[in-house]
């Protein structure tokens, strides 16, 4: 069981954008940060520990002070271990605050619960004016090449993003497949994968996300097929929310990265760069 | 007695509120073969549990609300918030604002809220106002509802009368409970998992052709 605490800022120097690592606990790991070419400091945050355990603790905080620009992703897939029956549950606490006119890509891997893990997540945004944002989170039905499909015990997930003092995105659930079935159409349906893409900007209009909406949206229908769905939808303001469900990681995958892509040239007119080691 | 004819009203599927116009993204779950008959008193028994569940809390948020002469402005905003697909919070924004208009209209002078609310915040703001017990309002609406969404599968599936009208009757216990399980959830607790349904919201203007606006 690990309480710990990983702390980032990043801010400007003179044109570039540098990492300043607060606070670095053990199993967290923020592999140092290099400019990519799109203009974002790019780190790889890493859980030594190689996943979350029953009673873990876990809490990650990043600010991104005006004008800069960041991109967070994972060496890994976030890996839930089996928790111990009578013990508490796994937790990680991500709370990330973008300055005015900055830009924070958060870029984790998929989350795959295994057999019998309990996990809870609470993620909390906060958005400055102009400030904008690429947040994505994939769960998985577990390990599921393992035979392992929705065999975990909980899942609760509490996500909010609010850009200048308002609420524009809220998602709070809470999985237990031993006593409700997941693969219901009302949930899953026959799919193993789900996947949430929020594409915010403070104070951009509504109809520029209408407008983004429906490019999404055309894209999602030709990637579309029997074995993954894509859709998009502005939200009540600031932005839009990506959904993608598969049966295979490979199609949300390669769905994500296509609608992350054509997202960010639209929005920040500037091609989003995959980091080299997921693609 | 008065009271309680009053809330049959308001809760009649056909009160002329827009309501038979949206199917809040069922019509893409279908379409797409997604949902089908024999899945389909599952469904309604995991949306009880799910995203009407949620609905249910802030009837009886804005219900006490009401009851006590306080703004839902924020009731509003943030449930806003949680449905992330556009047509289906359009259309349930969509179905307060129309309801709201008309319940002023039949009881002048009942302080009904007047700015864009959604569905179930309207709907608790008139309980409470009109002096309806909540978790007859509650319920209440959840049968409305219910019976909705019954009536676009009935329109989209093959699901006769009778078998739509008794899956409506055997969801009966299932109503009461969420009407129950509203009573012990605040609105910053309650959750809901509706992937699916509302990635058929999203793709529901991409669909060729469509019966529903929603």
């Amino acid at each position: 069981m690990t309480n710990a605490t990983l702390s980032l800022n990043f801010r400007l120097s003179g044109d570039r954008t540098v990492l300043h690592v607060r606070r670095q606990e053990p199993p967290w790991r923020a592999l140092r940060a290099f400019p990519n070419s799109s203009g974002e400091a790019l780190i790889h945050v890493h859980n030594v520990s190689g996943g979350i355990l029953g009673g873990d603790a876990l809490r990650l905080e990043a600010t991104v002070d005006p004008r800069a620009q960041a991109q967070i992703s994972a060496v890994s897939a976030t890996r839930v271990y089996r928790s111990r029956s009578e013990g508490p549950p796994g937790r990680q606490t991500t709370k990330l605050h973008v300055g005015e006119g900055a830009l924070l890509e958060y870029l984790p891997d998929t989350v795959i619960p295994f057999a019998r893990s309990r996990f809870e997540q609470k993620t909390k945004i906060y958005l400055d004016e102009g400030a904008g944002l690429i947040w994505w989170e994939t769960l998985s039905a577990g390990r599921i090449a393992s035979g392992e499909s929705f065999a975990f015990d909980h899942i609760s997930v509490d996500t909010s993003i609010v850009a200048g003092g308002r609420p524009v995105a809220i998602e709070r659930y809470s999985l237990r497949p031993r006593l409700s079935e997941l693969s219901c159409p009302a949930r899953f349906g026959r799919f193993l994968y789900s996947s949430t893409m929020y594409v915010c900007r403070a104070g951009q209009g509504a109809a520029e996300w209408m407008s983004l909406e429906n490019e999404l949206n055309l894209l999602g229908r030709a990637m579309s097929t029997d074995g993954v769905k894509w859709g998009a939808s502005a939200l009540v303001s600031d932005g839009v929310v990506v959904r993608g469900m598969a049966q295979n990681a490979q199609q949300i995958n390669e769905g994500l990265r296509a609608m992350w892509q054509a997202a960010k040239q639209a929005v920040w007119k500037r091609p989003a760069l995959a980091p080299r080691r997921i693609y | 007695m008065t009271n309680l004819l009053r809330l049959f009203q308001l809760a009649d599927s056909a009160l002329p509120v827009g309501g038979m116009a949206h199917s809040f993204g069922l019509e893409t779950t279908i379409e797409e073969g997604d949902l089908g008959v024999s899945g389909l008193f599952g469904f309604l028994k995991t949306l009880l549990s799910e995203g009407l569940l949620l609905d249910a809390v802030f009837c009886r948020c804005a219900h006490t609300r009401a009851q006590q002469r306080e703004a839902v402005d924020d009731l509003n905003d943030r449930l806003s918030a949680l449905r992330l697909a556009r047509e289906s919070r359009e259309a349930s924004l969509a179905l307060g604002r129309r309801f709201s208009i008309l319940a002023a209209g039949l009881e002048p002078g009942m302080a009904i809220c007047r700015k864009p609310a959604h569905f179930a915040v309207a709907f608790g703001y008139a309980g409470g106002a009109l002096g309806f017990d909540a978790d007859e309002t509650v319920a209440a609406f959840l049968q409305q509802s219910v019976t909705s969404i019954i009536s676009v599968c009935q329109r989209l599936l093959r699901l006769g009368q009778l078998e739509a009208a008794q899956m409506n009757w055997d969801l009966k216990p299932c109503i009461a409970e969420t009407t129950a399980k509203s009573s012990k959830l605040a609105i910053d607790e309650v959750c809901s998992f509706a992937h699916l349904p509302e990635l058929g919201s999203m793709r529901h203007p991409m669909l060729p052709t469509r019966l529903f606006v929603s």
